[in-house]
C-alpha cells in the first residue's frame, strides 16, 4: 500500500466503523490494532463477561482474535457512526514518522504514523518528536 | 520478528496475574516514588532506543488517562473516597513518568496535562470516553472501572519493565508505579467488597 497518511486517516475512520476490520488491521502497526480491538472493544466488555475474557487474550490466541474481531465488527457497524473528518495538516517528523493533524466532527485530533516495510502504518507509539 | 514477539507480551504478565489471584499483592507506601527518583541521579544518562524512548512517552500519557478517569469519577461519587485518594496519586505517577521524559530529552510539549479529559490520540480518547461513560452507570461499575484501569496499568508497566531492556534508573520507577498500581488494584478491589456487600 503506497498510500500517504492523510489518505489512511479518512480510510481508518470508513473502515473502522463499516466493521471492516480486516482493512483498519492493514492500516496499522500490529501493536496499534490489538489496542484499537482493545479500546473499541471496552463498551462491549463491561455488557458481555465472555467477550470480556476473549479480548484479554487476543494477543496470544489466534481464535480469541478471531471471534472478538467478528463480534466487534457487528458492535461497530450497530454504532452507525460517520464522524466527519477534516484534514488540517501532514507534519513530517524525521524521515520515518509523520503526524496527521485534523479534526474528527470538529474535535482537534491527531494520528502518528511510522514508515514500515509495507507502507506508511498508523503507529500510536510514533508520537515522540525524534531528533 | 523480534519486535512482534516483544508486543505480544504487552499484556502477558496481566493474563498471568488474573490466573493467579491479586489477593496476595503487597501494599506499599507512596514513598516508594521518592525511591526511584533517588535511585536514577548521580549517573550518567544511558542511551535509550528509539523504542524505549516511544515507551516511555507513551506512558507518560496513560498515566494522564489514569488520572483523568478518577476526576471525572470522583466528581460523580464524591462520597466514595476511593477516587480522589488514588486521583492524587496517580498525580504523583505522572509527575514520575514525566521526569522520566525529561530526563531522556523527550519532548511532551504537546501533552497538555492540565486538560482533564482531552485526549489527542483517539485512541486514549476512545478508552476514556469509554470509561467514563461505563463508571456513570453506578458506583459499583466506577470500582470495576478502576480495576480495569490499574490491570492495564500493570500489564504495560510489566512489558516496559520485563521486554524492553530499559535501563536500571527506568526501571526501578516503572516498579515503583506498578507497586502503586498494585496498591490501587487491592484499594478498587476492597471498595468493590464493601459497595456490594
Amino acid at each position: 500500500m503506497t498510500n500517504e497518511p492523510s489518505e489512511i486517516v479518512s480510510q481508518y475512520y470508513h473502515a473502522l466503523y463499516s466493521g471492516d476490520l480486516t482493512i483498519v488491521k492493514d492500516l496499522m502497526t500490529e501493536k496499534s490494532y490489538m489496542m484499537t480491538l482493545e479500546s473499541f472493544g471496552l463498551g462491549l466488555s463491561f455488557k458481555d463477561a465472555v467477550f470480556k475474557s476473549l479480548l484479554k487474550e487476543i494477543e496470544e490466541n489466534n481464535s480469541s482474535l478471531l471471534i472478538v474481531e467478528a463480534l466487534l465488527s457487528e458492535e461497530l457497524i450497530s454504532r452507525n457512526k460517520a464522524p466527519k473528518i477534516e484534514i488540517i495538516k501532514s507534519e513530517a517528523n524525521g524521515d520515518a514518522r509523520q503526524t496527521v493533524h485534523y479534526t474528527e466532527d470538529e474535535k482537534m485530533k491527531r494520528l502518528y504514523f511510522s514508515k514500515e516495510e509495507t507502507g506508511w502504518k498508523i503507529n500510536y507509539y510514533a508520537g515522540r518528536k525524534v531528533d | 520478528m523480534n519486535k512482534s514477539t516483544s508486543e505480544n507480551n504487552r499484556r502477558g504478565f496481566l493474563s498471568k496475574m488474573l490466573v493467579a489471584g491479586a489477593s496476595s499483592i503487597a501494599l506499599f507506601s507512596s514513598s516508594a516514588y521518592a525511591k526511584g527518583s533517588r535511585a536514577s541521579g548521580g549517573n550518567t544518562t544511558p542511551k535509550l532506543t528509539k523504542e524505549q524512548k516511544d515507551e516511555l512517552f507513551f506512558i507518560y500519557q496513560e498515566e494522564k488517562l489514569a488520572r483523568d478517569v478518577y476526576i471525572t469519577l470522583s466528581e460523580e461519587y464524591p462520597e466514595e473516597n476511593t477516587f480522589a485518594s488514588i486521583q492524587l496519586s496517580e498525580q504523583r505517577h505522572i509527575d514520575a513518568a514525566q521526569g522520566l521524559c525529561e530526563k531522556y530529552g523527550i519532548d511532551i510539549s504537546e501533552v497538555n496535562e492540565d486538560e482533564v479529559g482531552n485526549f489527542v490520540l483517539p485512541v486514549l480518547q476512545g478508552y476514556y470516553d469509554n470509561l467514563v461513560e461505563q463508571g456513570m452507570k453506578s458506583l459499583l461499575d466506577a470500582l470495576e472501572v478502576g480495576v480495569f484501569i490499574e490491570e492495564l496499568d500493570i500489564g504495560d508497566l510489566t512489558h516496559a519493565i520485563e521486554d524492553l531492556g530499559m535501563p536500571a534508573d527506568v526501571i526501578n520507577v516503572y516498579e515503583n508505579l506498578r507497586e502503586g498500581s498494585y496498591n490501587h488494584l487491592e484499594s478498587f478491589q476492597g471498595a468493590i467488597k464493601i459497595a456490594s456487600s
